[in-house]
């Protein structure tokens, strides 16, 4: 069972994060790399191990959404989180 | 190096590490604002003088997440850590801010600088605030894990500065290298070395926690109010009300005094001098144009106070948030609704503003549609108009005028989002950009870095917008008197004059608009600013006196000379029509391109043509 992402996730949910590949839903003209997206979400905290928690999401369905890692809170978008592979921890 | 050459040390930090509070401590009032040559990049230097008379320059380089340079702003941080930077000399010594509440986070980029082998002194910030979340770290650990001195700092209190200044004063040149050239082959990391850092990060914080602390319990608990899918948004709207209102009434008086001033001025000049170009010149060119721009700097302090206030508390992030999926459907940014909401006072403010937008292309487009919101400086022309034609009648319960001036508000508000989803679709295709956004803790603001702030944006402003109005006045003033009208002349001065000329040859332009040749040369001086049209055209109609008689005095005029078509197209001209230089000319200087300014230039000229065209056309029939 491969298939879950942070995309998937409502509030409350915690996760364990398994892979990161930088590969989005979305992919037309002039849209961010692969490595690129992968690279920023990195740099914004986001590593394989972390544990994270969705803590808030967006008026409109219910995007973008709040990441809760370590000290920090990272908003994102769920076409983003869709490159983070999680294993639901509860 | 000799001892009393000045130092040149460098700040480097994320963003949010309260970096500027510690670059206003280190040098107070002696720091200057400029751009790096070619983009629109602050470039922040200041002097610091230590307690023994140390003198250093000091430069506050862009926030950065990492030296990867993603953006223009980090590439500047990079490349001026790295010596790389044409026209910059290399800092001695780099001072890498950290948050102390954040440590885990900022400890990436002290990695990344070290790795450079730039010389570096860490500076741990924010210690108070850690402090009050049980956060305790092993300084000393910290130091041996780093290789690098580690001091601490509140920036934001006196006494918390006492450690680093002390530091500054006795030991940072000590880390200066004999040679200059201290940085080896730098190449930017992979993902996987930043995995590394990562990991390496993780290690060493996990060393030197004594305590780990709690999360910002105060940030989850108004997160959970102000990001509520309900209230949230209920939040935002009041708190855009709110700046709306401060805006729009609490700077009335201190505008109504500095109107009062210039009128007061005018007719002191008037009385004082005799009737000479000397006299024209001070009254007309000089003190009408000083007059304005100075009008327009109470609504701009009082809302970039309100800009500073939500991006200190850490509040922008959140409307960024809450707003980015409406911002998403028409091909803008979360990011983009704060230079757009600046633009209703005045689109200089807006068009700098969007700077906070780190995507080049949603920049571009927030720039190109901010000249739609309605400015301040449109609500002279609305309201001469709206006075002279619209009766004030209540329809249901509402004045008319009241209705066309919403009506007003609302064509520009709604022709941006259409031009921004059109754009979307054409010249900027394809072209979205994730949004990975932190949401820092909330914190309060510190009453010294927003006054400095302000003073700040205030100082761009006069710079910026007064010396391009006022020379443009003065010299539509020269071109309204030259030449002078001949012998027996039936008509106002100006007819004759160059402005006259132009205007003339306009009005078979602007013919099919139902615009004459009056309103076609009034057009012409109203290039350098909206609101100076309701000057020209009492220069035109021939009165004369100080503003205020002018304007009253207008509005019979206009009743007589124009019909009620002509004044409802010359409205939905200036929904439209960029008549504004100092709009123009901040963006070529923050699109850095004419090529740019030119497209906002013909594209709005020509929606204003249409505009008024359909406008004219549509109410003459029903005149008819």
């Amino acid at each position: 069972m491969t298939a879950e992402t942070l995309a998937e996730l409502d509030i409350g949910d915690k996760a364990k994060i398994i892979q990161i590949t930088g590969v989005s839903a979305r992919a037309e003209d002039g849209y961010i790399g692969q490595a690129e997206l992968e690279h920023r979400l990195l740099e914004a905290g986001f590593m394989e191990g972390e544990i994270i928690e969705v803590i808030h999401h967006g008026p409109v369905s219910h995007d973008p959404m709040a990441v809760q890692i370590d000290d920090m809170i990272v908003a994102l978008r769920r076409n983003e989180a869709k490159s983070i592979h999680i294993e639901k921890i509860s | 190096m000799t001892k009393d050459a000045a130092l040149r040390i460098a700040l480097v930090g994320n963003p949010n590490c309260g970096k500027t509070a510690l670059f206003n401590a280190l040098t107070g009032s002696r720091q200057k604002v400029a751009n790096y040559a070619g983009v629109t990049v602050e470039r922040r230097t200041g002097v610091h003088i230590t307690d023994t008379g140390k003198i250093f320059k000091v430069i506050d380089l862009p926030g950065s997440y990492s030296l990867r340079g993603r953006s223009p702003d980090e590439e500047i941080t990079r490349d001026v850590v790295l010596g790389r930077y044409e026209g910059e000399t290399p800092p001695d010594v780099v001072l890498c801010v950290l948050d102390a509440t954040n440590l885990r986070a900022h400890l990436r980029l002290a990695l990344e600088l070290k790795r450079t082998g730039v010389p570096m002194l860490v500076v741990l910030n924010m210690m108070d605030l850690a402090a009050y979340r049980d956060i305790e770290i092993d300084v000393d650990k910290l130091s041996k894990h780093l290789g690098v001195p580690v001091v601490t700092s509140v920036a934001v209190r006196k006494a918390g500065m006492a450690g680093l200044l002390k530091h500054l004063d006795e030991n940072i040149v000590s880390l200066v290298p004999p040679s200059a050239n201290h940085v080896q082959d730098w190449t930017a990391p992979t993902p996987e070395d930043f995995r590394q850092i990562q990991k390496e990060a993780k290690t060493i914080a996990a060393d030197v926690f004594i305590r780990e602390g709690t999360i910002h319990r105060i940030t989850r608990h108004i997160d959970n109010v102000v990001l509520n899918p309900f209230i949230g948004p209920i939040i935002l709207l009041g708190i855009l009300f709110l700046i709306f209102q401060a805006v729009f009434s609490w700077a009335e008086t201190p505008m109504d005094m500095i109107d009062g001033s210039i009128v007061a001025l005018q007719d002191l000049a008037i009385n004082v001098l005799p009737d000479s170009w000397i006299r024209s010149l001070v009254v007309d060119g000089i003190l009408a144009g000083v007059g304005s721009v100075v009008i327009f700097l109470p609504q701009i302090m009082i809302l970039f106070t309100f800009i500073l206030l939500l991006e200190a508390s850490g509040y922008m992030a959140r409307a960024a948030f809450l707003m980015d999926k409406l911002m998403g459907k028409v091909g803008l940014n979360g990011r983009a609704f704060i230079p757009l909401l600046s633009s209703f006072a005045c689109a200089i403010p807006g068009i700098m503003a969007a700077r906070s937008i780190d995507n080049e292309r949603d920049r571009l487009t927030t720039i190109l549609i901010a000249p739609l919101m309605t400015c301040s400086a449109r609500l002279p022309v609305y309201t001469l108009i709206i006075a002279a034609f619209i009766p004030n009648d209540p329809v249901y319960g509402v004045g008319q005028q009241g209705l066309v001036m919403f009506g007003l508000y609302v064509a520009g508000i709604v022709s941006a989002l259409i031009i921004a989803a059109v754009l979307k679709l054409t010249i900027t295709k394809g072209m979205a950009q994730p949004l990975i956004l932190e949401l820092p803790t909330y914190k309060v603001p510190i009453v010294r870095d927003l006054i400095m702030g302000v003073w700040e944006r205030a100082a761009i402003f006069l710079r910026r917008a007064g010396g391009i109005i006022l020379a443009s006045m003065i010299v539509l003033w020269v071109l309204a008197l030259w030449p002078t009208a001949p012998e027996g002349a039936t008509q106002a001065d100006i007819y004759y004059s160059l402005v006259g000329l132009i205007g003339r040859g306009l009005s078979y332009v602007f013919a099919p608009i139902g615009f004459d040749w009056e309103i076609s040369i009034a057009l012409v001086p109203g290039m350098a600013a909206r609101e100076v049209a309701v000057a020209a055209l009492g220069t035109v109609y021939a009165l004369s006196g100080n503003e205020d008689i002018v304007a009253e005095r207008l509005v019979d005029v206009l009743r007589n000379a124009w019909t009620l078509p002509t004044a409802l197209s010359f409205l939905a001209w200036y929904v439209f029509a960029p008549q504004c230089i100092s709009t123009l000319a901040a963006t070529k200087r923050e699109t850095n391109s004419w090529r740019w300014t030119g497209f906002m230039v013909v594209y709005l000229f020509g929606l204003a043509y249409l505009a008024s065209f359909i406008t004219y056309r549509v109410a003459l029939s029903f005149a008819g």
